[in-house]
């Protein structure tokens, strides 16, 4: 706020300057005049710079450029002249002018060590932060996203974001220094315009649809907002407490600029398409497969020679991939007006995004509107609001739906003989056709979000500011699903539709005080206390009924169904009551210190420990500004960090401290009748899951900072885990959520930014690299282990841990099989052999699983580069991480071999008495899956994320069609993949945010590349 | 400071608005329940609830896919795609098997409710009829849910009362004797003997004095305890319950005669009522019939269909070997399928069938007696007469002058025919020691002595430093 105070005043002094200017040129109109007329632009954006101050070298006369960023000198002096420009926040130039008008470049001070740095409850310079921020790079946010923590994937160090779906408008999870807890959330808190908000894709789920949740983010514009930083460690997190452990990310929205008024259209059209598909048997090939498991099991063949050899003509079968597969439109239109005077200021935007995805009838729409606005009223009192609606609707791909176009045989035609879709497989296992449940099965998700905040600022004293905020966030969401009589999935219920409604209206209110005080030259004191609360209710109803006469109705008409379901709905809140404080004292401008803390009171812990306390304190020394770091001027910055915090996570359900009576029906009379039991054991000492982290971390600026590295170390320990620990099933429970366990986590991140070329050329790049380890500590009291499978908590091993069967090649003729360790007593010649670990001479779950690896990378990377050559600009994004597994599960199916479902081509060097494979076990009708290493592969992939290439039109022709800025850009985004993984996509996540089971790829709508075209005029 | 002060106020007002209390609206907690009559009665039907809720559960489907499909009546069929279904079914299961471990888990889950409803029901104040009949319906389900652990697990712990608190000394229970669990078992219901002879309309379904009496008959039949076992067999047989055999055998699975005569004591069903609909029936049926949903999961073992003669009329009841699409009308002539639950209301939507799966019927009871009496004195005219009632109504000719070896594997053998598909055959393969023999025969070579009984589940023993594995496993 002291920034825009002291802009005003600046602001109001150029104003005086230029009328005094003006009147010394009319004065001097006499003599022979040259006119030195250009346009101050910024070098990166190529918008126009209001207000730089531009000065004759050698001379008395100056000027300050216009809102559109021209300017005129008057002088007597004769070509060639040198200007100096500045302006705050761009390095000065000096320019030499030969020619008339002169387009002067400005570009932002390099490492921006002047910028001002959101953190909680306030702002502080980048200089003199003591903990480790990273802010993400603007550019991040201009990739064509859905949402916007989509762009923190590759762009920020110690950040790591995973796709957990293709589908259009679905969550991501993300990692901020690895995961804390076993079952409670891992994902960081977003701070929007100061209002905190935990993203629960839950919220946006009333339980009727189907498929991945829609990210409840997804719900706001990436395209209005300014700026995201992310707090890592402990000493910025803390102010944030029990909910700070998973990092936080603050986001600020744009805002209007004092006389700068622009009105912009952004907009980019693009198409995309499936990364890749996966290789499957044609129908001869399936067919002479079905033919071998059927012999296997000593049945007459299901194809004879005949249709074997017809099935071989071209077009013969079913691609099913290719059936659902589309190529589909990507757009998103953006219109925002921003502008002000020095007493109000706002910022206006709408947007229409809309993906289609590739897989036939499913996208994402979203329609959105934003204001933004601030008033002062007199020096000390300010008013201002941020306000933003939208809707938001989306066609999700039905559960199973992918698995089902896999798992199809591609004998089954798309069309039966009457030109209707083919209800279903004819083979044993009954899939649904894919294409028809993907184009007539309604899943509908449509939610309203409206979220916004009002303060009031009023300055108490000199340095003294009270600010009061009340903000809420209403989020409604209803759902529909209807499958029709049509469908294999609706015609057992002759028709059914569901419709779901879920309110999640939140409130917040905040109330700080801050100080700031300048002691003499030596001492600056920044201090904030505050009290907040914040509370919020969900409620939610479902309604289904089937049996409909006809289909019309949809889910339009529920009491048109013969048959109704049972509805439901339940209602849960929670609240927290916070106090917070923070001073940050300097000394001498380079020794910085921090301490916070915060006190929580929640809501969903026991009652004997509703509390929780949550300091933090931090140190950092500004190197470069001492005496004896002069003498190396190679150094332009250099700045060490330490600090040490504890922070909280409270991410479980409501009431999860409480006993609940749960509700169990029983039929008696043969009517229902209902039942009454808890479901767990009251647990009122229930309380927070802390984690400790301590944080060093080095700035280190080199050659005028052209080199910038930022390198941080850290180590979390995380305490009284939220676990749902396990009990003997003797107690009526399987298990408690209790405070047990422990968990560490540490790492290194390194950000290295450079500048490789400046001037007429310019070449940025920006690296991140980030390792986490983490480690399970302990489980509780005798607890080793918790296998949820395929995956395994263990003391001593990292989370997400795959623990499997060992494969040991396949039995071949000449083994004696009934001798030698076996899964199953049916294991014969062909079969698949395991290894037996324990060396009892069978094989068991119970001794002969092992993990085989993790679901966590060693390292993730990204590395950005930004070329600016006259009006092109060129950037592009690569990002990709090392040494983590996927559980591919749509392999494990199509290598069943069972003639039931389809196959992978695999299947074509299976076993057989000739071709004795020792990797691919014979045809058999065994539908199940053992989950063996075979299945557990390599997920490293190093990826094209985006590239972009744009062209801003040069001033003299932009000047010409009096716009600001008209710029046209074409980008890719995921253009190319190098992996080693078989299936659609390394990025998966089939349990979504799951901390337990990470990894698991099973019939997950796969990832797109996109092309796009776009086009931003300012005006 | 006097500018302060309003910000302070404001601050004072905003703390009064929210609340760190937790005040649940769309469930009860524990304090708040067992407070009136409605509370105990809740309590009790939450016990039945675990007997056949949706999902796998003991009378619903789990007993078939983690127990007869390790016998001779029932394998997986295409439609079982669980790895541990299948290696449980050839026997080459450990204790780390998923069905292993749910049928322990869901029995402890019923017997911790029917703990509650004894500890507590005592101590709300109502009718003290309708008081004592809860108590002892839940004293007769929690021997219910004790006789069939012990039967499979062996020594089990005996777990009395409810779980209230965390403590590692009040959760780790170790292994009580099987004698001991059989003590409690027919203590429990032998008091449940008190339980009303019948029900009016609207509560039919509970336990009986007559399901009480019928269970201590097979308890005891399990005990090799003729005398009781026979004793009350005959209690159940000439009691004042007015059971008898259907005259049609159909009518046992007909969904308009459930809860009739011949049903001592069923797992209740209703299809299209809060996902109270019994699945098992989806799973006998076939895949690729138009307008029946089967998934075919279950399938007749091997040579099991072969058992029955053409006139026995329990075949046609018990299979399914020709089926016409409800929709097409189209006939297809189709290997033996399980017919028994199905609900042809439903065809469409077998998962909402509505018909009850016997646990205690009046067949079974007959048997027992018949069993009972030939093991204490031969086949006597008493359990001849019990027998040829079975076999009579299944359209068999009465016997006579059987031996007493003769007579016993003869009503094995109709036990197995009367009863397939109902969940018997395990048990009564463990009880007459025939487990082994009758596996070898059918090609389960790895069947053996260790397979009597069940491994304790992996994660009790990993959860529990008091519990110990069987032998073998």
């Amino acid at each position: 706020m002291l920034k825009s105070s002291q802009m005003r005043k600046k602001m109001k002094e150029r104003i005086r300057y230029l009328l005094l200017l003006s009147a010394v040129f009319l004065t001097a109109a006499a003599g022979a005049q040259t006119k030195l007329n250009g346009k101050v632009i910024d070098s990166r954006t190529r918008l126009p710079i209001a207000y730089a101050s531009i000065s004759l070298k050698g001379s008395t006369n100056g000027s300050v450029t216009k809102e559109d960023g021209s300017f005129e000198i008057v002088t007597y002096k004769a070509l060639p002249a040198t200007l100096i420009v500045q302006n705050v926040g761009y390095e000065r130039r000096e320019v030499e002018v030969r020619e008339l008008p002169v387009t002067i470049e400005l570009t932002e001070t390099s490492q921006a060590l002047q910028e001002v740095v959101v953190i909680g409850y306030g702002t502080q310079k980048k200089s003199d932060i003591t903990g480790s921020i990273s802010t993400l790079p603007a550019q991040a946010l201009k990739q064509p996203i859905s949402s916007f923590d989509r762009a923190l994937q590759g762009v920020v160090a110690g950040v790591q974001v995973t796709s957990v779906a293709g589908q259009p408008g679905a969550a991501v999870s993300i990692r901020i220094r690895g995961g804390n807890s076993i079952n409670g959330s891992n994902e960081p808190l977003y701070v929007i315009d100061g209002f905190p908000v935990y993203n629960s894709n839950s919220d946006a789920d009333a339980g009727v649809t189907t498929g991945p949740n829609i990210n409840a983010l997804s719900t706001l514009n990436p395209a209005d907002i300014e700026s995201i930083d992310i707090l890592k460690d402990a000493s910025a997190t803390a102010i944030y407490g029990s909910r700070g452990a998973n990092g936080v990310v603050i986001i600020t929205t744009k805002k209007g600029k004092a006389g700068q008024h622009s009105f912009t259209y952004d907009g980019y059209y693009g198409v995309q398409d499936v990364v890749r598909t996966i290789p499957l048997l044609n129908a001869q090939q399936w067919a002479l497969l079905k033919n071998d498991a059927r012999l296997d099991s000593g049945k007459q063949p299901a194809f004879t020679q005949t249709q074997i050899d017809s099935l071989g003509q071209p077009g013969v079968g079913t691609d099913w991939q290719r059936a659902a597969f589309r190529t589909a439109p990507i757009q998103s239109h953006n219109l925002s007006f921003t502008g002000g005077d020095d007493k109000t200021r706002f910022a206006v935007s709408g947007n229409y995004f809309k993906q289609d995805g590739v897989l036939a009838n499913t996208d994402f729409e979203r329609y959105s509107f934003r204001i933004n606005m601030d008033r002062t009223f007199t020096s000390k009192f300010k008013l201002g609001t941020n306000l933003t609606g939208s809707k938001t609707k989306a066609q999700v791909a039905p559960a199973g739906v992918v698995g089902n176009l896999l798992q199809m045989p591609p004998t089954v035609p798309l069309y039966d003989a009457t030109g209707s879709y083919t209800l279903r497989s004819i083979y044993d296992t009954p899939l649904g056709n894919p294409i028809a449940t993907l184009n007539r099965q309604l899943n509908e998700t449509v939610s309203y979000r409206g979220f916004g905040n009002a303060y009031g600022e009023y300055q108490l004293a000199e340095g003294l500011t009270a600010r009061i905020s009340a903000g809420i966030d209403a989020l409604v969401t209803k759902q529909n699903r209807y499958l029709p009589s049509t469908l294999y999935e609706g015609a057992s219920y002759n028709g059914l539709g569901s419709i779901g409604t879920k309110f999640a209206i939140g409130w917040l209110n905040e109330n700080t005080l801050s100080y700031r005080k300048s002691l003499g030259a030596n001492h600056q004191l920044d201090a904030v206390v505050g009290y907040t609360q914040q509370t919020s209710t969900t409620e939610n109803t479902v309604a289904s009924a089937s049996n409909f006469v006809t289909d019309a109705f949809q889910h339009n008409n529920l009491g048109a169904g013969t048959t109704l379901q049972t509805p439901s709905s339940n209602a849960f809140s929670w609240a927290l009551q916070s106090f917070l404080g923070r001073v940050n004292y300097t000394f001498r401008n380079k020794y910085h210190f921090t301490v916070s803390a915060r006190a929580d009171g929640s809501s969903r812990l026991g009652k004997n420990h509703k509390w929780g306390y949550f300091p933090s304190a931090a140190f950092s020394w500004n190197v470069n500004r001492e005496e004896f770091i002069k003498a190396l001027p190679q150094i332009s910055n250099l700045k060490f960090r330490v600090s040490a915090g504890v922070t909280g996570n409270q991410e479980i359900t409501p009431y999860s401290s409480l006993a609940q009576e749960s509700y169990y029906s029983y039929i008696i009379g043969n009517t229902l009748v209902a039942g009454y039991a808890p479901s767990g054991v009251a647990n009122p000492d229930l309380k927070w899951e802390s984690t400790s982290q301590y944080d060093a971390g080095i700035d280190l600026g080199l050659l005028k900072n052209r080199i910038s590295i930022t390198l941080d170390a850290y180590y979390k320990v995380t305490r009284d885990l939220l676990l749902n620990v396990p009990l003997p099933y003797t107690t009526g429970y399987s298990s408690a959520l209790q405070n047990f366990g422990k968990a560490e986590n540490k790492g290194i991140e390194l950000s290295l930014n450079t500048v490789n070329f400046e001037g007429k050329f310019n070449w940025t790049s920006a690296f991140v690299f980030s390792a986490n380890r983490n480690k399970v500590l302990s489980l509780g009291p005798g607890v080793t282990s918790i296998i949820s499978d395929p995956s395994l908590a263990r003391v001593g091993e990292a989370l997400g841990s795959f623990y499997v069967y060992k494969t040991n090649g396949i039995f071949q003729l000449t083994d004696d099989v009934a001798s030698l360790p076996r899964l199953s007593a049916k294991d014969k010649a062909g079969s698949q052999r395991y290894v037996d670990v324990n060396g009892d001479g069978t094989i068991t779950q119970a001794n002969d699983r092992v993990i085989v690896g993790n679901a966590q990378p060693k390292f993730i990377v990204g590395l950005t580069n930004t070329f600016n050559y006259k009006n092109f600009d060129l950037t592009f994004l690569f990002q990709g991480q090392y040494g983590n597994k996927v559980y591919n599960v749509n392999k494990a199916n199509l290598e069943l071999g069972t003639g039931y479902i389809g196959a992978s081509t695999t299947m074509l060097d299976r076993w057989t008495p000739t071709n004795p494979s020792n990797t691919i076990h014979r045809a058999i009708e065994e539908p199940a899956i053992v989950i063996s290493d075979r299945f557990i592969e390599d997920g490293s992939y190093l990826r094209l994320k985006n590239i972009s290439l744009g062209y801003s039109l040069p001033s003299s022709l932009t000047s010409l069609l009096k716009v600001k800025q008209v710029r046209f850009y074409v980008s890719g985004q995921n253009l190319a993949t190098w992996t080693n993984y078989t299936g659609y996509d390394p990025e998966v996540s089939s349990n979504g945010q799951s901390s337990l089971t990470p990894g698991v790829d099973n019939a997950v709508y796969p990832n797109s590349k996109t092309v796009l075209g776009g086009l931003t005029v300012t005006f | 400071m006097k500018k302060i002060l309003p910000i302070l106020a404001l601050l004072a007002v905003g703390t009064s608005c929210t609340t760190l209390d937790e005040t649940p609206k769309s469930f009860v907690s524990e304090e708040q329940f067992f407070q009136t009559q409605a509370d105990a009665v809740a309590a009790v039907n939450a016990i039945y609830y675990c007997l056949n809720y949706s999902g796998q559960t003991p009378y619903n489907v789990l007993f078939s896919t983690g127990m007869d499909m390790m016998s001779d009546d029932v394998q997986p069929g295409p439609g079982a795609t669980n790895a541990d279904v299948r290696s449980q079914a050839i026997l080459s299961h450990s204790s780390t098997g998923l069905r292993i471990y749910q049928i322990w888990q869901q029995h402890y889950t019923a017997i911790n409710r029917a703990n509650i409803a004894v500890d507590r029901i005592p101590s709300v104040a109502f009718d003290e009829t309708l008081k004592k009949r809860l108590i002892l319906e839940a004293k007769f389900l929690r021997g219910l849910f004790y006789f069939n652990l012990v039967r499979l697990y062996g020594d089990v712990p005996l777990v009395l009362h409810q779980t209230k608190s965390l403590n590692p000394e009040d959760i780790y229970v170790a292994r009580t004797s099987t004698d001991e669990v059989y003590k409690q078992i027919v203590s429990d219901l032998t008091e449940a003997e008190g339980l009303p002879t019948s029900y009016s309309a609207t509560d039919v379904g509970r336990a009986t004095a007559g399901a009480a009496k019928s269970l201590l008959a097979k308890v005891y039949l399990t005990r090799s305890d003729w005398d009781n076992a026979a004793k009350k067999a005959e209690e159940v047989i000439n009691g004042p319950y007015g059971y008898d055999l259907f005259a049609n055998y159909a009518d046992v699975f007909n969904v308009a005669t459930k809860n009739g005569k011949e049903h001592i004591f069923s797992a209740q069903f209703k299809g299209n009522t809060n996902s109270h609909g019994n699945s098992q029936a989806l799973r006998e049926a076939p895949t690729g019939i138009t307008g029946v949903n089967g998934n075919y999961a279950e399938q007749p073992g091997n040579g099991v269909y072969q058992l029955f003669s053409g006139k026995d009329k329990r075949r046609d009841v018990t299979f399914i070997t020709s089926i016409t699409s409800p929709t097409t009308g189209k006939t297809t002539v189709i290997d033996p399928h399980f017919h028994k639950y199905w609900d042809n209301s439903v065809p469409g939507n077998l998962t909402e069938s509505s018909a009850n799966v016997p646990i205690l019927r009046f067949s079974d009871v007959l048997l027992m007696h018949a069993e009972a009496l030939n093991e204490k004195s031969g086949p006597t005219t008493d359990a001849y007469k019990s027998y040829n009632r079975v076999r009579v109504r299944a359209g068999l000719d009465a016997l006579s002058g059987l031996s007493k070896e003769q007579f016993r594997d003869s009503v094995y053998l109709d036990r197995r025919k009367e009863l397939v598909f109902e969940y018997s055959r395990w048990f009564d393969l463990i009880r007459t020691k025939r487990m082994v023999s009758a596996l070898q025969k059918i090609g389960k070579t790895n069947a053996s002595e260790k397979h009597y009984l069940y491994p304790i589940p992996q994660y009790e023993i990993d959860n529990n430093p008091k519990m110990k594995q069987n032998p073998g496993w």
